[in-house]
């Protein structure tokens, strides 16, 4: 559908250039991200690496990366999610309008926090957007309905079995 | 359908926020979007209380999940005003300030790209 077409670059358009401008200056992002990478410590993974300029350029990338896919409409619904599990943790670390002491830099944040907000709404709706096309779930509960149905026609007819073999013998 | 249940009042919530302050305060909004508010017609305070009203009637509905196409819908002919007026970085000066107005300007297509898929990704029972 051609809103599709539109919408998507429109919300992707943000990751792709905060995404290069991360690539760009990655040490500046992890100094804003390091109040938070610290609260983190020692509670991610082992997996995840703790060098937290790495953690903005893969970061970075994956923006750039999902972004472009979703602009394009390739794997939308993946590629929304891989930018809202990124979009969490930038504005946890970016925009922690709560802990702000000036009035006039925490209305900033907190404007910063809300348009992430639904930013982050919108990419839940393109994660969960088939397209018309039935859904997951939709599909399972109808396969396991037709199996439903076969495996009663299936125990009918074998009931039947005996009195038609019955009636071909003596009938 | 659950997610769509927590993303509506996601998408919602920063209209409902900016809407309350249009109502609050509509001076300092006029001043924000003068370049774009000179060019209509009406009082531009009246102007602004008037989408604050929109944002803020439109935006409950949305999170609620009342006719959320149609209030998809105002929403979206009410952000594309609001970021023409108050972001238009490329009239700005100040580097800085213009950096900022440009984060903005990128956040609210992403915002309206976001009311776009509301529009289009109705509910349909499955």
């Amino acid at each position: 559908m051609i809103l599709r077409r539109l919408a998507r670059p429109l919300l992707a358009g943000i990751f792709i250039t905060s995404g290069i401008n991360a690539l760009k200056a990655p040490e500046a992002h992890a100094e804003a991200a390091k109040p938070l990478l610290d609260k983190l410590e020692g509670k991610l993974p082992e997996q995840v690496p703790s060098d937290p300029v790495t953690l903005i350029k893969i970061d970075g990338a994956v923006k750039i990366g999902a972004g472009a896919l979703l602009a394009f409409g390739k794997v939308p619904r993946l590629s929304a999610l891989a930018l809202s599990g990124s979009l969490v943790p930038t504005t946890l670390a970016n925009h922690r309008f709560w802990e702000e002491k000036d009035p006039s830099v925490r209305q900033q944040q907190q404007v910063h926090f809300f348009k992430n907000l639904a930013v982050l709404g919108g990419l839940l709706l393109a994660a969960v957007d088939t397209e018309g096309k039935p859904s997951l779930g939709w599909r399972a509960r109808r396969a396991a309905r037709d199996v439903g149905h076969w495996a009663k026609d299936t125990g009918e007819s074998v009931a039947d079995a005996p009195k038609k073999a019955r009636k071909a013998l003596v009938g | 359908m659950m997610l769509r249940r927590l993303a509506r009042p996601m998408l919602a919530a920063i209209f409902i926020g900016g809407g309350l302050e249009s109502l609050r305060d509509p001076a300092a909004h006029a001043e924000q979007a003068k370049p774009l508010l000179d060019k209509l017609p009406g009082d531009a305070h009246t102007l602004v209380r008037l989408d604050g009203a929109v944002k803020v009637g439109a935006g409950v509905a949305l999170a609620l999940g009342r006719f959320p196409k149609s209030s998809a819908l105002l929403l979206f002919a009410s952000l594309v005003p609001t970021t023409l007026g108050a972001h238009q970085f490329w009239a700005e000066k100040d580097a800085a300030v213009a950096k900022q107005e440009q984060v903005h300007f990128a956040k609210n297509l992403g915002l309206l790209g976001g009311l776009l898929l509301a529009i289009v990704a109705a509910d349909r029972q499955r």
